[in-house]
């Protein structure tokens, strides 16, 4: 199999850059901030946003600040920060739903992708899904366990073992969660018939 | 149909084994390598990874500021000016510290002794020596000394942090350029303080006339057209006569007396440490039996005193 760049996590390049970044801010250097929050934070937003759309942005900031905090004691490279940048944003959502009084709202999450009722996957032409779109398709029905899962890894672009460290499970239960997950979505796909432009003309949906 | 019912998926052969879920996740996999059955599910996870863009973004410019402001401080790393000016500051307070004892303690009893330092170190040489016995001229009190010291040095365009019993940002007199010629009142000192280093026998003891201190005694010298020794032979020692009434007077044998070559100007400072120390024998104590004929203002001492506080504080 070869890589496929389009797809979820940075190239070895950009990673490299990061990781030079990320030394940079240990020194508060603005330019290196600016790199890391413009390659994380939409990852970031995204991931609150399908657990808390209301208090995203806040979450999202006080999770910034809470790892600017902290940095002096953090080891490791850009990879590693973006992994903690999500454990730290995962204890802020939980702490925020403690705080509510609640638990969080995994299970409604279709309508909360802002606020995008997304029709049956075989309604739309899966190319010309947007991202929140997709996310939506991919997570419809899942277990909120493995919905979020998911999303650490297709919108966190974390690898199956930074998840783990997340969510706080090992990367054996990620991999097995995360393939249970896409089966249920590969058996629904079919299901309903969807499709890509690539695919013959007679099972595209128009 | 729902996940619930088939975790596992035994409903229907899947080519999607735990390994392909794990690359379609990861994005290391393209369409092309993977069954047709499983490109809707790869253009679905394509499509919601969404590749980030590098714009800006709203809230950017505060966010930044912001973490700059939250990332604590570096242990040990200076890499920017805004850390490292305190860690400067710091070393140069330690230095600062080494130093001002080395003035009080060390060769710098010699300018103290001859009201030569400083008005403020000058001041506090003269309160700290009192303390143990000795006195020593007080600009505060003979505005005479204070005045020698002004015309005789001139200041420095470079702030020397060590002199700080004061500020750190008071500039102290640096040497004149040219070696003053030594007021004949102080020249017993400064030769009992050039014999005592002669006489202590060792390289490393041996009389500095590079020195700011000796290069005075030989400029007074030549201009008599005498050798130091010469010059030296023919002025009376400290051996007649010591302020505290004894020319034995101890030394504390602690004493972090410096190398002659520390007396340098601070901008030929040599290598040696304040750690390296070499003592000059009796030059301290001698310095003092000077003041107590000269009664202090002596430019040469002063200026090489002032001169070994800024070399041991420039390391």
């Amino acid at each position: 199999m070869e890589p496929d760049d389009t797809a979820g996590s940075v190239g070895p390049d950009v990673a490299s850059d990061l990781d030079t970044a990320l030394e940079a801010a240990r020194h508060a250097d603005p330019w290196a901030i600016t790199c890391l929050f413009r390659a994380f934070q939409p990852q970031l937003l995204r991931y609150l946003r399908y657990r808390a759309p209301e208090v995203a942005d806040d979450l999202a900031s006080e999770t910034w600040l809470a790892t600017a905090r902290s940095l002096v004691g953090f080891k490791g490279d850009a990879n590693d920060f973006r992994a903690w940048l999500f454990a730290v944003a995962r204890r802020r959502l939980i702490d925020h739903y403690r705080a509510m009084g609640r638990r969080p709202r995994i299970e409604s999450l279709e309508p909360d992708v802002h606020g995008t009722a997304v029709a049956d996957v075989a309604e739309v032409v899966i190319d010309e899904l947007g991202a929140e779109e997709a996310l939506s398709v991919l997570l419809r029905g899942l277990p909120p366990e493995q919905a979020e899962v998911v999303v650490l890894r297709v919108v966190g672009g974390l690898s199956a073992d930074e998840v783990g460290t997340v969510v706080g499970r090992s990367a054996g239960w990620v991999r097995t969660t995360q393939h249970r997950a896409l089966r249920a979505l590969e058996a629904r796909l079919l299901d309903n018939g969807a499709t890509t432009r690539g695919d013959s003309p007679e099972a595209v949906t128009p | 149909m729902s996940p619930p019912d088939d975790p596992r998926g035994e409903m229907h052969w899947s080519p999607l084994d735990e390994r392909t879920a794990d690359a379609l996740l990861d994005g290391r996999v393209a369409a092309r390598d993977l069954p047709r059955a499983l490109h809707p599910l790869h253009e679905v996870i394509r499509q919601a990874a969404a590749p980030v863009g590098r714009a800006p973004l709203p809230g950017e410019e505060e966010l930044v500021r912001a973490f700059a402001a939250a990332v604590g401080p570096v242990p040990g790393v200076s890499s920017t000016s805004t850390r490292r000016k305190p860690m400067l500051t710091r070393l140069l307070t330690l230095k600062a510290a080494a130093a001002a004892a080395a003035v009080l303690f060390g060769s710098g009893v010699a300018a103290a002794a001859t009201g030569a330092l400083p008005g403020p170190m000058q001041t506090v040489a003269a309160h700290s020596l009192a303390s143990v016995g000795w006195s020593v001229p007080d600009p505060g009190h003979a505005t005479t000394h204070g005045h020698a010291v002004t015309t005789t040095t001139q200041p420095s365009t470079t702030t020397v942090p060590s002199t700080t019993t004061v500020p750190s940002t008071t500039t102290v007199p640096s040497t004149t350029t040219t070696p003053p010629i030594v007021n004949s009142s102080n020249l017993p000192g400064l030769c009992t303080a050039y014999n005592a280093s002669t006489s202590g026998g060792t390289e490393t003891s041996k009389p500095n006339l590079g020195s700011t201190a000796f290069s005075a005694l030989a400029a007074t010298a030549s201009a008599k057209g005498e050798s130091v020794e010469q010059l030296c032979a023919g002025v009376a020692t400290g051996s007649n006569g010591t302020p505290h009434g004894s020319s034995t007077a101890p030394v504390p044998s602690t004493q972090p007396t410096l190398p002659p070559e520390a007396t340098q100007p601070h901008g030929n400072s040599s290598s040696s440490g304040p750690g390296h120390s070499t003592s000059v024998p009796g030059s301290a104590h001698a310095s003092v039996s000077g003041a107590a004929h000269a009664g202090g203002g002596a430019a040469g001492t002063g200026v090489g005193g002032t001169t070994t506080t800024s070399a041991s504080a420039s390391r």
